[in-house]
């Protein structure tokens, strides 16, 4: 069994690179970082476990650039997105993140995904919450084409990538693990684990990621 | 968690993955020996834990107490 370790990266934190070297001495695998691009003063939805948001919630810092400093200062930890809030984000510019990241580490990338919970900061970028897992299949399935193949396209139901190029490919064939967050005690989770690589479950429902 | 471990095979298998080919992450796990052994026991691929959003005085000590329990899960 492996052991990793997240942090909430943020101006007052260690530094990643700092962390990633402490961890990579003490015999961890892997070192994970969540995102939250914002958190819209609206708080529509409530923290999981109740209670006020961490302040960390507000102050985290972009997982691809602070994971790519962990990675730099260590040679056998993974890097892993803990985690990213691909519906947030843009296909295209995602699968060109993961495959560089993947590239500059030498192939240490695990891709942390998830849904998001937090239905005001999802919304905040265009994308409708009630259809937000079937979108992220979606850009899954376009991702895997645009890292796996020389002239990819993908025709979905929400995402649509029209035929193109685009390199680097990720450094792991035919892709980075893809890790599926979901909460647990919920069948609602293992169904997306089933369709993508592996799965990611809080053991404590108090942590909404 | 344990709980939900025998349903979440069910369904992987039921989507036609194997499910001893799907390895399963807790994230967020608690810093306890037997806890850790017990997902271990089960099966369980990796286990993460949430470290404050602090500097290396306060980070390093939990680090070190986790470096023993990695050893001590080990063996």
């Amino acid at each position: 069994m492996d052991f990793g370790a997240a942090m909430f990266f943020t101006d007052y934190s260690m530094k990643p690179a700092e962390l990633g070297q402490a961890l990579e001495a003490r015999g961890f695998e892997s070192v994970w970082a969540p995102e939250h691009s914002h958190i819209p003063s609206s708080r529509l939805t409530p923290p999981a476990g109740g209670g006020q948001l961490g302040k960390q919630y507000y102050d985290v810092m972009d997982p691809f650039v602070t994971l790519t400093a962990a990675a730099m200062a260590t040679k056998t930890l993974k890097v892993a997105t803990g985690v990213c809030l691909v519906i947030q984000r843009d296909t295209i510019q995602t699968a060109k993140l993961v495959a560089t990241i993947d590239q500059v580490s030498d192939g240490r990338f695990l891709f942390g995904i998830g849904g998001g919970w937090n239905q005001d900061e999802v919304e905040s970028h265009g994308t409708i919450f009630k259809t937000r897992f079937k979108k992220m299949r979606e850009q899954i399935e376009a991702m895997t084409e645009i890292w796996t193949k020389a002239e990819p396209e993908y025709d979905g139901e929400i995402v649509n990538v029209p035929k193109m190029r685009t390199w680097p490919k990720p450094a792991q064939k035919p892709r980075p693990p893809v890790i599926v967050g979901a909460p647990s005690r919920t069948a609602h989770g293992a169904r997306c684990a089933t369709a993508t690589g592996g799965c990611q479950m809080r053991a404590d429902r108090h942590i909404p990621m | 968690m344990t709980e939900f471990l025998p349903q979440f095979r069910q369904m992987a298998a039921e989507a036609g993955r194997d499910p001893a080919k799907v390895p399963i992450t807790i994230f967020g796990s608690p810093e306890n020996r037997d806890r850790v052994k017990r997902y271990r026991d089960q099966g369980i691929a990796r286990v993460v834990t949430m470290l404050p959003s602090a500097p290396d005085a306060e980070v390093l000590p939990i680090l070190d107490r986790w470096a023993a329990l990695i050893r001590q899960t080990e063996h």
